[in-house]
This record gives C-alpha cells, structure tokens and sequence, in this order.
C-alpha cells in the first residue's frame, strides 16, 4: 500500500532520468512514510508479544477480588508479593529440582552420547558407516505418537515408572538430530589436524576429547541450550511416567494449578513466573546462543 | 559429504596403504569398527531399546487388545476397523485438519512478514532491540503459555474479552464456544511458535544476495515490488521448511496446550488425533486401538510428507 506513490515514481525515473532528483525526493517522503509504518507494525506486534507476559506479571501480584474485577486493572493495588512465596511453596522446591536434574541430565548424556556418534559418523571410517547413518537419521522421520505407548510398556517391563532413569533416558534416545549436527560439524574440521594426530599415534578416544570437542565449543553451547531449553518445558513424557508427588516436574505442577478452577489466579500466575524465570535469565545472559541454535536446527531441511 | 566420504581412505591409504598388503587393510577396517561401536555403543543401545523394538511392537499391539495389566488378546484388524467405523473419528480428523492448516499457513506467512520488518527496523541495535521482545515467548513452555492464554481467554475477567468489550462487540466464550474454542487454540499456538519461525526466516534472509536488492534499486524497484520478486521466491526453501516444521510442530506437539486449554473440549470441539491418541492409552489404557491409530498418524504424515517433497519441486527455487 505505502509504496503504490513510491512506485509511480520510480516509473517515472526510469522513462526520463533528468527528473532524477524530484524522485529522490518522492524516494525521501516515501522511505519517511516507510519507516513511521514499520514501526507501527512492529509496535503492534510487540504490544501482542508483551501483553500476555505483563499480564501474567500484573495478575501474580493480585489476590482473587482483585483478579475477578470488572473492569479488568492493570495495576494491583494493594501489591501481593506473598503470592510468589505461596507459589513456590505450592509447585515445592522439590518439583523445581526434578526439572533442573531432568534437563541437565538430559543435556550431558545426550551431549556426549550425540558428540560421540558424530565423531564416529564423521572420522571413523569403519564399514557400511553411510549405510548405518542413513537408517539412523531416517529415524528422526518417526512420529513420536508411534513409538510413545511402546516405549511407555518398555519402562513398565524394566520397572522404571516413576524413577528419574524412566523419565530421562527415553529422551536421551531421540539424539538423532543432535548426532547429525556434530557429524557435520565434526566433519568440517581440518583433516590434517587428525592425521597430524594420527601421526603422533592419538588414538580416536584421545583424537576425540583433546581437540575435536574442544573445537566445538559454539556448537556445543548452542546445542546445550536448545536442548535444556527443551527439556525445562517437557510435559507429555513426564506426565506419562510420573505417578508420584515428588517426582513431578514444573510443567506438570502448572498445568495442575491452572486446571484447579478453585485455585487463586494470583497464585497460579506467580507460579507460570517463577516457571519462566530461569529460561528468562538464561535467555537475557546468552540470546545470541538461543538465536543460533534455532538457526541451526533450520540446517536438518 | 560425499567428497569427505571418499577422501577419508585415500588419505589412509597415501599414509600408510601403498606398502600395506591387503590382509592388513582388513585388520584395520575390523579395528575402526570395533573404536565405532564403542563411540556408536551408547547411542546404539538406547536406539534398540527406546526405536527400533517400540517401532516393531508398537504395530504388533496394534492387533492385540491390551490394557498392560491383563494379557494382550489377538484381535486382527479390529482396532483399526473400530477406528474406521467409530462416528466421532470424521470429527477428530476434520479438527486435526482445522488445527493443523489453521496454524501452518499463518505460521508461514506471518514470521517472514516480520523478520522483514526486523531486517528493516533500523540501526543494528535497535533491530536487536525489538528482536528481544519479538523472541521472548521462547522462554515459555507450551504449558506456561497455555495457562497464560487461557487466562487471557476467560469469559468475563479474561482481558482479551475486556477488549473486545471496549471496541463495543458482544464478547465470546473464547474456550468453552463450539466455533470459537479450535480459533483460540490456533491464535495462542501461532504465538507460541513464532519466535522459532522468524529466527528461520531471519536466517534465510541472509542467505540471499545483496545485490540483488541494490540491483533492483538501481532499476528503481519499490519496496514492494523487492518483497515480492526477490525475497518471497529466493526464501522457498524456508518457507518451506518452517511449513513442514510447523506442521510436524502442531500435530506432535498440540498435546500441551490441549490438555491445558481444552482438554479436546468443548464436546470434542478441539480434540485431535493425537490427543486422542493419549486418552484412549493412558486414560482408558485401551493400547492397542491407540496403537492402531497411531500408525494410522504414521502412514497419514508419511504420505503428507512425501507429497510435500514432490509439490516443493513446483515452488521451491534452490539457488
């Protein structure tokens, strides 16, 4: 809409350049209506970004006669810190430390089981070695759906519902993706830094830990943190092995606050917080690393 | 790839190979594969375990009716018949097509619209600026935000209804609304996974030339006129990508927001395959009729995904 004027203009450069600078002008008034427009997009988009945040701030601080007002207020008055405390009592500490030990659990073994296949994959010259990659990577086309009820009687046969191994290791086992990314990575290494190794008699253990991962550490950060990132929100696996109190993992306690209609809004809203706060500083300290490993994943297509 | 592939044992053969008869090279290729199985051994075994046997078993259970306390009975194809005949499963699989076409064609139009915005905003700190809030819903999990956005969605103190009532129209039941419901879990999933895309799109828009833009500059191309004919056909290959992504995104990863939101109500009004899925196996624990419609999911996205890389061929420009 905004550039129809622009383009007229621009025609009319085109036929006659004498008129040059009467477009350069047009060019000026139009790059000027461009840029209010641009930012009044982007002022609505980031209003429909903010706005569930600040409300999930703004209820967390109000108790249950201010959070059921009409009309609705943006400022709590008074102001209910205790329902952070409330929150947190209620999710427990406990829950906390479940979905910390989850997901770094599953960010170091899935880590190192990934960076050790990709080194096979990519400096291991072994047999059929392509032929085994294929059928691997090929199993990042199953749907989850297929393989959860099975694998859910799988950790009922081995006794493991309810146990931090049931919850984690079943997702350890989805390194496909990350096992591809290190094989690339792994591959665009210098070869003669492995022969040079070679020579020195390092064998691919030592090849491997002294200098591969060591090289890799801005793949190995970005990887990190998508994969914490995504193990911090896991719900459905959890949801599915857990049994107990004291095994439940943050996603779980929220949705069980947010289901119980009886509950206070304020309460359930400081927890949703408390839930992303910890993602929220790690996103503050290393953006640039989430926009990366984002980025990275759009390689796989 | 390829090239590496090939380049690895002529390098091992110049090293060491030209006096090597080849009784050693074989002794050598039985070495690496026995230092490939220790590097392959973990992730091997977690794959047998946690892959391959729950691929194989889980379409044998599809034959068998099971609930995991009792003994599993044969039954042949009766759960996949039962899914056929059963007069809520046109219901869920016309929902699971609203969801799912509701959410990719906004979810591929939308984020490029705005990473373009994003490229454009102006100095490279204040891109970085609006780029902070426009990625901030990745520090929510599906569950968080769902909470949240039901919140939103109440009937009477949700505020997106509060609005609605200001503009001076009738306010909707957003979640508990036959017609409304499917929208709101659509509206609150294309926000949810907007962040990933635009980063997807951000990335791809670097890929294609500058010049190209000044080029057309110099021929006094409009903006417009440069989106058009420049950025939407060179960034294909992402918009196709975010679109398989997303789908695969939506229809495997539905479940969280549902459960919160909906739990497939009102009157099925939101419930998708998948969802179903869960509560036929671990609500009813019926795993063999779950199992059936599983694989039924499998052989649907199957053929949608292979149907999606032969249509690319018709729109996808690869530099």
């Amino acid at each position: 809409m905004p550039s129809a004027p622009r383009m007229v203009d621009a025609d009319a450069g085109e036929t006659e350049p004498l008129e040059r600078p009467k477009t350069k002008e047009g060019g000026l008034l139009g790059r000027l209506g461009m840029k209010g427009l641009i930012l009044a997009a982007l002022l609505v988009g980031a209003a429909i970004n903010l706005v569930p945040f600040l409300w999930m701030l703004s209820t967390s601080l109000k108790d249950n006669t201010q959070a059921f007002a009409y009309p609705p207020t943006w400022i709590p008055d008074p102001i209910l810190w205790h329902n952070y405390v409330d929150a947190f009592n209620r999710v427990n500490g406990r829950v906390f430390f479940n979905t910390a030990f989850f997901a770094v659990s599953i960010v170091f073994l899935q880590g190192l089981f990934a960076t050790m296949g990709g080194f096979a994959f990519a400096r291991i010259n072994f047999p059929y070695r392509n032929v085994i990659f294929l059928i691997y990577l090929g199993t990042m086309m199953i749907p989850p759906q297929v393989t959860l009820i099975p694998t859910y009687i799988v950790v009922v046969k081995l006794g493991w519902v309810n146990t931090y191994q049931g919850m984690i290791l079943p997702i350890v086992a989805q390194g496909a993706f990350g096992t591809f990314l290190f094989r690339q990575f792994f591959m665009r290494l210098p070869e003669e830094m492995f022969e040079a190794a070679r020579l020195d008699g390092a064998n691919y253990w030592r090849q491997f830990w002294n200098f591969t991962l060591p090289l890799s550490r801005p793949v190995l950060v970005a990887y990190s943190i998508i994969t914490f990132l995504t193990a911090w929100k896991m719900y459905l696996w959890p949801l599915i092995v857990v049994r107990s109190q004291e095994m439940k993992v943050v996603p779980i306690a929220i949705a069980e606050l947010s289901g119980n209609a009886s509950q206070d809004r304020g309460i359930t809203m400081a927890a949703v917080a408390l839930s992303i706060l910890p993602i929220l500083i790690l996103y503050l300290a290393a953006q640039r690393w989430f926009v990366e490993g984002i980025a990275m994943s759009g390689q796989k297509g | 790839m390829q090239m590496t592939t090939a380049k690895t044992p002529s390098t091992a053969l110049r090293l060491f190979g030209l006096r090597r008869d080849k009784r050693v090279r074989q002794k050598k290729d039985w070495k690496a594969a026995l230092w490939a199985l220790l590097f392959l051994g973990p992730n091997l075994v977690l794959f047998l375990i946690f892959t391959a046997w729950p691929v194989v078993y889980g379409l044998y259970l599809s034959f068998f009716k099971y609930n995991v306390l009792t003994p599993a009975k044969y039954v042949g194809l009766k759960n996949y018949r039962d899914f056929f005949d059963n007069p809520t499963t046109p219901v869920i699989i016309k929902n699971t097509l609203y969801y799912a076409a509701g959410a990719v064609i906004p979810s591929m139009v939308l984020p490029l619209l705005i990473a373009v915005l994003l490229n454009n905003a102006g100095r490279p700190t204040t891109t970085r600026f609006w780029r902070a809030i426009y990625f901030l819903p990745l520090v929510t999990s599906g569950v968080a935000a769902a909470a949240v956005w039901k919140w939103l969605y109440a009937k009477d103190f949700g505020l997106i209804n509060s609005f609605i009532r200001q503009l001076g129209f009738q306010p909707v039941d957003w979640l508990f609304s036959l017609d409304w419901a499917m929208p709101a879990v659509i509206i609150m999933t294309i926000w949810l996974l907007m962040p990933f895309n635009i980063i997807l799109y951000t990335a791809g828009l670097q890929e294609i030339p500058r010049d190209y833009y000044e080029a057309a500059q110099l021929d006094g191309a409009s903006t417009w006129n440069q989106f058009r004919n420049i950025t939407v056909p060179l960034i294909t290959p992402t918009t196709f990508f975010v679109g398989l992504n997303t789908m695969l995104g939506v229809l495997f990863g539905g479940f969280d927001t549902i459960n919160v939101m909906t739990q497939g109500g009102p009157l099925n009004a939101t419930n998708i395959l998948i969802y179903d899925i869960y509560q036929n196996a671990f609500q009813y624990f019926k795993m063999g009729y779950a199992s059936a419609q599983a694989y039924i999911l499998f052989v649907f996205v199957f053929c949608f995904t292979i149907l999606n890389w032969v249509l690319q061929r018709k729109w996808v420009h690869y530099a």
